[in-house]
């Protein structure tokens, strides 16, 4: 089994679509337990791709290859998968995108890649989302994490509005709020009441699930 | 058509240290320019505006005045709604530098006027879906109705090399003038790369032979680490480098981004650029008419 799950890693981990869709298909048939297939094959693929990312040995290239294989495998795995882990996904539900005014897509794409990837159920509304369409998708959605990206000083206020809006409506209670892009920090997010600040596209998915597992403690 | 063959650029470049101008997004943004704004959208706005900035540049020293049209691309534009301005925007841009550029001081030579060109928004892939040739005629548009002379084009921010390939080309059959393109490298525990992962010696030796009369790099790495980025570059190319690195990583403060350099530090390290072999510096974000002064000031010590 272990040759098995080193296969799926790796197979993540080189961006090798087709290996991932046949080993996925060979969870299905031989009737493996997915969950394990996904934590300790596809899902360490994934993380160790971020790690390269992270040492400068793999670039937004390479991280959306693995990203894009990963999809391919969760995509077999999926209804077995949800079977697995009830009707929700099992990260929980995410609304993505880049504020008004600033028609950067690279990075919240990474992140939207990566997130589904990791399991989360991402609507992604594109680049230049007005605050207006942020707060509904939050709504029709049901989302539970908001995640906003600026990668322009001058548009990064509109994740301030955005928030601000979420608390006029009543609906900042009900959604986490996650942002990033190059000119945020650690210190804007605070400044602006969200819930947590990314530096890049791997820690957003840490922050994520550390977001939502919270989330489901004070729930439960 | 447009622009002079020969605006000696090149030659000055080679002759070495020649001083470009400072930041504009951060300048406007100083001077009340709104969240979602497009920065070129002022150059019909408020031109006093941006030609106050052009003309504080231009009596600090700069030699070489930048144009106020990086996200002068249809793709950028129209995402602001202002798709049907392309024309009127770059144009107002170049004849706003042109005007500060011809404010000479007595005893210095002519300022030239670099039309800067920055990325389309549009991302290859597999990242993104655009294509090579989609982004080549965002280019191409954005130089096509170019009625008022330059004196080089200035490629630059770029992450792809792919997409400041596309930019060349682009600009290699629109213009006549010598082009620049400058990437944006960042530090890696292995070394400098752009985000895609394109090392520097490959990059420009693609970029030489696809035409660019000098290279460099620009943006998001603060002057201290450009000074080691600079020495990677000269050992990687014989031809002339320009460095504009940003005044450090800004702090926000009262949802403006603030940057903490001093022009002192920035100078110190510019210096340090020149020694190095590099034939130009300027600033990118954060940076200021200020930072330009120090800078041509120590130079003529």
């Amino acid at each position: 089994m272990k040759a098995f799950f080193e296969q799926c890693e790796a197979a993540v981990l080189e961006g090798n679509k087709d290996l991932a869709v046949e080993l996925a298909r060979r969870v299905l048939a031989e009737n493996m337990d997915v969950l394990a297939v996904l934590e300790r094959g596809f899902s360490r693929g994934l993380r160790r791709a971020g790690e390269k990312w992270e040492a400068g040995e793999y670039f937004l290239p390479e991280l959306a290859f693995s990203a894009e294989v990963m999809k391919a495998a969760l995509d077999v795995l999926r209804p077995s998968l949800l079977r697995a882990a009830g009707t929700r996904a099992p990260g929980g539900r995410v609304v993505i995108g880049t504020v008004q005014g600033d028609i950067h897509d690279i990075g919240k794409s990474v992140v939207s890649t990566l997130l589904s990837a990791h399991g989360f159920d991402v609507l992604d509304l594109g680049a230049n989302v007005t605050h207006e369409r942020f707060i509904d998708a939050v709504r029709d959605h049901h989302a539970d994490l908001l995640c906003m990206s600026a990668l322009l000083t001058t548009t990064m206020t509109g994740q301030a509005h955005v928030v601000e809006l979420l608390q006029k409506r009543g609906m900042r209670g009900d959604v986490k709020v996650l942002v990033g892009g190059v000119p945020t920090s650690e210190g804007w997010a605070r400044q602006i009441r969200a819930d947590a600040y990314a530096p890049d596209a791997v820690a957003a998915v840490e922050a994520a699930k550390g977001l939502l597992s919270r989330d489901d403690r004070k729930a439960g | 058509m447009t622009g002079k063959p020969d605006s000696g650029i090149v030659d000055r470049l080679r002759r070495g240290r020649v001083v470009f101008d400072g930041g504009m997004g951060s300048q406007l943004i100083a001077r009340g320019l709104e969240a979602g704004h497009p920065p070129e959208e002022w150059n019909r706005a408020h031109p006093k505006t941006v030609q106050e900035i052009h003309r504080a540049y231009a009596d600090a020293g700069a030699e070489v005045i930048t144009t106020n049209s990086f996200g002068g691309t249809p793709a950028r534009l129209s995402a602001h709604g202002l798709g049907n301005d392309v024309v009127t925007l770059n144009n107002a841009a170049v004849r706003l530098a042109r005007v500060a550029a011809a404010t000479t001081a007595a005893g210095t030579r002519p300022r030239l006027v670099a039309f800067s060109m920055g990325p389309t928004g549009r991302i290859l892939p597999p990242v993104g879906d655009a294509t090579e040739r989609e982004l080549e005629s965002e280019f191409a548009a954005q130089l096509a109705g170019l009625s008022e002379p330059i004196d080089l084009v200035l490629i630059e921010t770029v992450f792809d090399l792919r997409e400041g390939l596309c930019a060349l080309r682009a600009a290699r059959r629109m213009v006549s003038v010598p082009i620049g393109v400058t990437l944006t490298f960042k530090r890696t525990p292995r070394g400098f790369f752009t985000e895609m992962g394109d090392r520097v010696a490959a990059s420009f030796a693609k970029l030489e032979s696809a035409g660019a009369a000098f290279v460099g790099a620009n943006c998001t790495i603060a002057s201290s680490d450009m000074v080691d980025l600079a020495r990677e570059m000269r050992g990687a190319t014989a031809l002339p480098l320009l460095c504009q690195p940003n005044a450090g990583a800004p702090d926000i403060e009262g949802g403006k981004p603030v940057y903490r350099q001093r022009p002192d530090a920035f100078a110190g390290d510019a210096i340090r650029m020149f020694e190095t072999g590099v034939n130009a510096v300027g600033g990118c974000c954060g940076t200021t008419p200020e930072f330009i002064d120090e800078l041509v000031r120590r130079l003529s010590r």
